[in-house]
């Protein structure tokens, strides 16, 4: 009797506290559903729980009512808290940006430093920092942002922030990308515009065609590019070409793909006119596939290349006879992988073909999400912050001889860490520490940044003075890729979502780019017949809800369109 | 003198013993061998056995990080005095559930039972550990988990299985419960203890998450914390895009950083352990049924 007891009162306490654990979320997760018809009322009124002062300065999203700024931002010096996640303070040196903006500002930052897997408990324990630098997944952002209201609303304190303002309206899709779906601005956006701005990379080891008797320039149409890969495997004995097709936003697969229409995008994407479309079943995608199951069946594609590994890849792009490289392989190349020691390595331009005679390939988003900038709500520096944060996108040094503007927040202090080069020699020079042995992105992220952040373009259009693979590789692409990049970019990485539309991808979209990318490497391999199988591989697809995916694009992107 | 006949039965046991012996330590060898070899030989599957290109060069970027020193005194002390306070919360508490008379034994047990299945979830643990004081402090690694369930089970077990006897004599002397517990039933625990230690140890040592939530300070930080840092800064670097040198390099050191990290966490407990094994060969059947 005794024992039935226990065993009931342990099963009770065991009811109990699942019951506890519905009560809150239901709560607020019904709480979301009325904020998101009065948002903005919402947000304002949770926003003045902290920074009283502050919200009395603050006014409407700033058209001509900006301040213009000034420094020292406090006439004391003040110390405001940093949270940075994931990275090495124990290098940390003097050279970090973030104490020259302290210099010119009089804000100092104490950096606090956790671990990734700590942030959720860090989160959940509220004792916040001022700022969290780092971007937070959607989840915190909604939990936090949209439905808890800790984090500041930029859209109010736009007019202490001139040069964010200015970036908006220079590039209108990064604005888009750090909204949330109540219409709030919780982090700032990062804006990367460079010579690596580039969708497709698609390498060539020049010296290896020179070899055959082959010229890059004399490639211009897909029968260039498949006749090529014919006189590459005669001399050679082996194909040419291992691709890369995982990624369906670089490498080799956008850039063929727009070869065979006018369709850029392999996946889904806007046709011009706001409409949402999928691409996977399309007349190009078909052609595309007939090619590539072509080059795979004269053994010109390397017969293993859905199942090589990243070692062997770089081994063959090594050896000097494999001259189109699929991947990242390509960053690999050592001079002394090249005969005469000097880098022949290069981009093939887009091709042609008797489908499309353009040379418009995937454009590529400038917006970068790295940085982050959550504000804590209850921070009484919200003001000084949003005009010390405000540095990151100017678009010129905000104070004479300081070194810092807006691409400082990447690549360090004008004059100190980087310099542009003589005026005509479309050059950038680094500055590296001899101990670092050239290797700038090393030093960078060691002891210059804690992430990439702001305005990034200052650099547009220029390479690296360094003579080396990124040199090469930059010139590729700043001559044969980004001028073809297309201006319509589908932003479908940044679109946001209700929870019922989210509810729609989770169910779908998985599979879907599961079947299709087993499809590709399928149809691709001759395992199964295009032009049999083609018309069930639509059929499948449209019964595993493209359809229903669309319709949530659609609404989602309209939504967009409309901010 | 009778030659002893070896019998079929030997020679399997002998060969079973030999396959399991080359199974646990071909792995062994292997990795200590990467971790001075050559990485685009071991990443090509050159290396099958013993080193081949030696270089030290994983080593020495461990051992270059000054935090690497800091983290073993900090890892030594955790374990060390982990495993005491450990043991002083956790064999006390078998011995004393294996007494009929104790007030509310039987609640006790089966709270401690409900305990092992059911806990309260990383987020309120964080918050119960933040409201009583113990974040980023070296409390929180010595005090949480300071009781475990299983090995109190262990415990009472063992102490059950020892004879009635010796403490009705003890108690017939005048030793009371305490001086029984310390003068009589303690000296005869020695397998018992030697495996509580080892499985405590054991377990500090190789303790990282709980110092990732709970710790902030890198002055408080185990040895595991820095290694891990180090492992996947290695891999972060190798994997940006970089001068094609030093990326090259940089991916070559990642892979020797990788089984040089190994070595270096193991083989302090690699070297005690044999020193254990005595008492682990008594005791590793303590907490078995017995007949």
């Amino acid at each position: 009797m005794k024992k039935k007891m226990v065993a009931v009162v342990l099963a009770a306490a065991m009811a109990v506290s699942l019951c506890a654990c519905g009560g809150k979320p239901a709560q607020d997760s019904a709480g979301a559903s009325e904020s998101e018809s009065g948002q903005k009322e919402g947000s304002q009124e949770k926003s003045s729980e902290g920074g009283e002062a502050s919200r009395e300065e603050a006014s409407e999203p700033a058209q001509g009512a900006v301040q213009e700024a000034k420094y020292p931002i406090v006439e004391e010096p003040i110390t405001v808290k940093g949270l940075v996640v994931g990275r090495d303070t124990s290098v940390r040196s003097d050279r970090l940006v973030w104490n020259a903006v302290s210099d010119i500002t009089g804000i100092n930052i104490e950096w606090e430093c956790i671990d990734a897997d700590a942030l959720a408990t860090y989160l959940a324990g509220g004792d916040w920092p001022d700022f969290i630098h780092y971007s937070l997944d959607s989840t915190m952002i909604n939990d936090y942002g949209v439905i808890g209201g800790r984090f500041v609303n930029y859209l109010d304190y736009l007019e202490y922030m001139p040069n964010l303002v200015q970036t908006f309206e220079d590039y209108p899709l990064v604005r888009g990308a750090v909204t949330q779906i109540n219409g709030e601005i919780y982090s700032l956006p990062g804006v990367e515009v460079s010579a690596t701005t580039s969708s497709a990379r698609p390498y060539v080891r020049t010296d290896v065609l020179e070899e055959a008797g082959l010229h890059l320039e004399d490639i211009k149409t897909v029968d260039d590019f498949y006749h090529a890969l014919v006189t590459l495997k005669e001399k050679n004995g082996e194909p040419s070409f291992i691709p890369f097709l995982e990624n369906d936003e670089s490498y080799w697969g956008p850039m063929l793909f727009a070869a065979f229409g006018t369709l850029t995008n392999m996946n889904f994407d806007d046709d011009g006119s706001g409409k949402v479309i999928f691409n996977r079943t399309s007349e190009q995608m078909k052609q595309y596939y007939l090619y590539m199951n072509k080059l795979y069946e004269e053994g010109l594609i390397h017969q293993e290349y859905l199942t090589l590994d990243g070692a062997v890849r770089l081994d063959r792009a090594q050896s000097g006879k494999v001259a189109f490289i699929g991947s990242g392989e390509g960053n690999s190349l050592q001079a002394t992988d090249f005969a005469d020691g000097e880098f022949h390595l290069d981009c093939m331009a887009p091709l042609t073909s008797e489908f499309d005679d353009t040379q418009e390939i995937l454009g590529k988003s400038i917006y970068f999400p790295a940085g982050g900038f959550f504000m804590n709500a209850e921070s009484e520096y919200i003001v000084e912050m949003c005009k010390m944060f405000d540095i990151m996108y100017a678009t010129e040094e905000v104070v004479e001889g300081s070194g810092l503007l807006g691409q400082s927040f990447c690549y360090g202090i004008l004059g100190k860490d980087w310099d542009f080069g003589p005026e005509g020699s479309g050059v950038y020079v680094f500055h590296c520490p001899e101990e670092y042995d050239g290797a700038f992105t090393t030093y960078q992220y060691a002891e210059v940044i804690w992430d990439n952040a702001g305005r990034e373009d200052a650099l547009a259009g220029l390479v690296t003075e360094t003579v080396g693979n990124s040199r090469a590789r930059q010139l590729g692409f700043v001559k044969n890729v980004i001028p073809y990049q297309s201006d319509l970019y589908f932003a479908v990485s940044l679109l946001k979502f209700t929870d019922e539309e989210q509810r729609v991808l989770d169910n779908k979209l998985a599979d879907i780019t599961t079947y299709y990318k087993e499809m590709e490497g399928k149809f691709i391999t001759g395992v199964k017949d295009i032009e049999n199988d083609w018309e069930e591989y639509c059929s499948t697809l449209e019964k595993m809800g493209v359809p229903d995916v669309i319709e949530v694009y659609q609404a989602s992107y309209d939504r967009w369109n409309a901010q | 003198m009778k030659k002893k006949r070896i019998s079929l039965f030997d020679v399997l046991m002998h060969v079973l013993g030999a396959a399991l012996l080359v199974m646990v330590l071909y792995p062994l060898i292997l990795i200590v061998s990467c971790s001075v070899s050559d990485p685009q030989l071991v990443a090509t599957g050159q290396v099958l056995l013993f080193p081949k290109g030696i270089t030290f060069d994983g080593y020495r970027q461990i051992l270059k990080n000054k935090d690497i020193l800091i983290g073993y005194g900090n890892t030594i002390f955790y374990t060390v005095a982990g495993t005491l306070i450990n043991l002083a919360v956790t064999v006390p508490a078998g011995y004393a559930l294996t007494k009929k008379t104790l007030p509310g034994g039987k609640i006790c047990m089966s709270f401690f039972l409900f305990i092992m299945y059911f806990s309260g979830g990383l987020i309120p643990t964080f918050l119960v550990v933040k409201g009583l004081g113990l974040y980023n402090t070296r409390w929180v690694l010595l005090v949480l988990g300071a009781y475990n369930t299983y090995n109190c089970i262990i415990c009472r077990t063992f102490f059950d299985s020892m004879p009635k006897e010796l403490e009705e004599a003890a108690v017939i002397d005048g030793c009371s419960v305490t001086g029984t517990f310390f003068k009589v039933v303690l000296p005869l625990s020695k397998a018992l203890m030697g495996v509580m230690v080892l499985y405590f140890a054991v377990g500090h040592w190789n303790a990282y998450f709980d110092a990732l939530i709970y710790i902030k300070d890198d002055a408080m930080q185990p040895l595991q914390v820095f290694l891990r840092r180090i492992l996947i800064l290695a891999q972060q670097q190798a994997n940006m895009e970089e001068a094609a040198e030093y990326a090259q390099s940089l991916a070559n050191l990642e892979a020797l950083i990788r089984y040089a990290v190994i070595v270096v966490s193991s083989l302090p407990l690699l070297i005690v352990y044999p020193f254990l094994q005595k008492y682990f060969d008594k005791g590793v059947m303590i907490g078995s049924v017995k007949g």
